[in-house]
């Protein structure tokens, strides 16, 4: 006997990534989702956004399984969690709820998840976020848009970073930047360099108007 | 890279479908996957062989029907698969833009006793 599904496999984090969305806006919290490669700059972007905006903030740390990161947040001051995957390559709605719900130092801010270094598995993963940043940097090459398809597609910003390496690295622009325009169109596109904080103005006006 | 955990909701949604059919056994289990979910076949079948043990699934064959991922030419309009290399269209060169095909991600059916 034949019985008729049509079931999407991932259902079941969709599920509780939409009703971790209804706790998140419930406690004026606003999710950003930052996903790279290893080493791309996710904690930089991050610790730089957090210094130059005025709004209030806390980070979700993923990572397979050291705190190195969070380390760094915590010496700032801003409410930060680590959550060690144990050699899972991505962080998912679960993961996020158990964290939140119930931890008031999550209210009325903006949440910063880093998900796992990993330009693959993360990209379907709902983690109930508001927006979804992918961050590539210039010595990875222009081609990622290209080979991390899926990834690209479902940014809602993408950050160019290191811009400051551009003189030493052949990095073709009009590439990568076809290579965003044929897998997503409507995607912000932002150039920055943490090292010289070149670019920062106009990804944190951005910021400062995520709602 | 992430097919444990999707293999956990395969044999977790076919177990709950045929159940709910009043099934004591599936036979066969229909997935319809996208290219762009990075999920490999081989991989899935060999986490299906642990994890559907002692379940109404175990033994099942799964039948993967691969979706390719297509672009839509700007130029002329034509649908094609995306390249090995590149985003351009194979008939005439021009600028390819991706459609949704390609993100399929479902259990289609059960074959069940």
């Amino acid at each position: 006997m034949e019985v008729k599904v049509m079931k999407n496999i991932m259902g079941a984090n969709e599920k509780l990534a939409e009703e971790l969305r209804a706790y998140l806006s419930g406690h004026g919290i606003t999710v950003i989702n930052v996903m790279a490669s290893p080493g791309a700059g996710k904690t930089s972007v991050i610790m730089k956004l957090m210094e130059l905006s005025k709004r209030r903030f806390s980070v979700i740390e993923g990572d397979i399984a050291s705190s190195i990161d969070a380390e760094k947040i915590d010496r700032i001051g801003v409410h930060v969690v680590q959550i060690n995957t144990g050699g899972e390559c991505h962080l998912d709605a679960n993961m996020i709820r158990t964290v939140v719900t119930g931890d008031e130092a999550f209210d009325n801010t903006v949440l910063f998840i880093e998900n796992v270094g990993n330009l693959i598995c993360p990209s379907s993963f709902d983690l109930g976020e508001k927006t979804k940043i992918v961050i590539a940097s210039v010595p990875e090459g222009h081609d990622k848009p290209f080979k991390y398809t899926s990834m690209f597609s479902t940014a809602d910003v993408i950050i160019l970073n290191k811009m400051d390496l551009m003189p030493y690295i052949q990095f073709d622009k009009e590439a990568f930047y076809k290579g965003i325009a044929a897998v997503n169109s409507r995607a912000r596109v932002f150039e920055v360099s943490c090292a010289t904080g070149e670019g920062f103005g106009e990804l944190v006006k951005w910021l400062d108007e995520v709602r | 890279m992430h097919e444990y955990a999707v293999t956990c909701n395969i044999v977790d949604i076919a177990v709950k479908e045929a159940e709910a059919a009043g099934a004591g056994r599936i036979l066969e289990i229909r997935l319809v996957i996208g290219d762009l979910s990075s999920i490999i076949d081989e991989s899935v079948s060999m986490y299906f062989d642990i994890i559907s043990k002692d379940t109404i699934a175990e033994g099942a064959k799964l039948v993967f029907k691969r979706m390719p991922a297509l672009f839509l030419c700007k130029s002329c309009g034509r649908e094609f698969e995306k390249p090995r290399s590149g985003f351009n269209c194979p008939h005439c060169g021009g600028e390819g833009r991706l459609t949704d095909a390609g993100r399929e991600f479902y259990i289609e059916s059960l074959e069940v006793e």
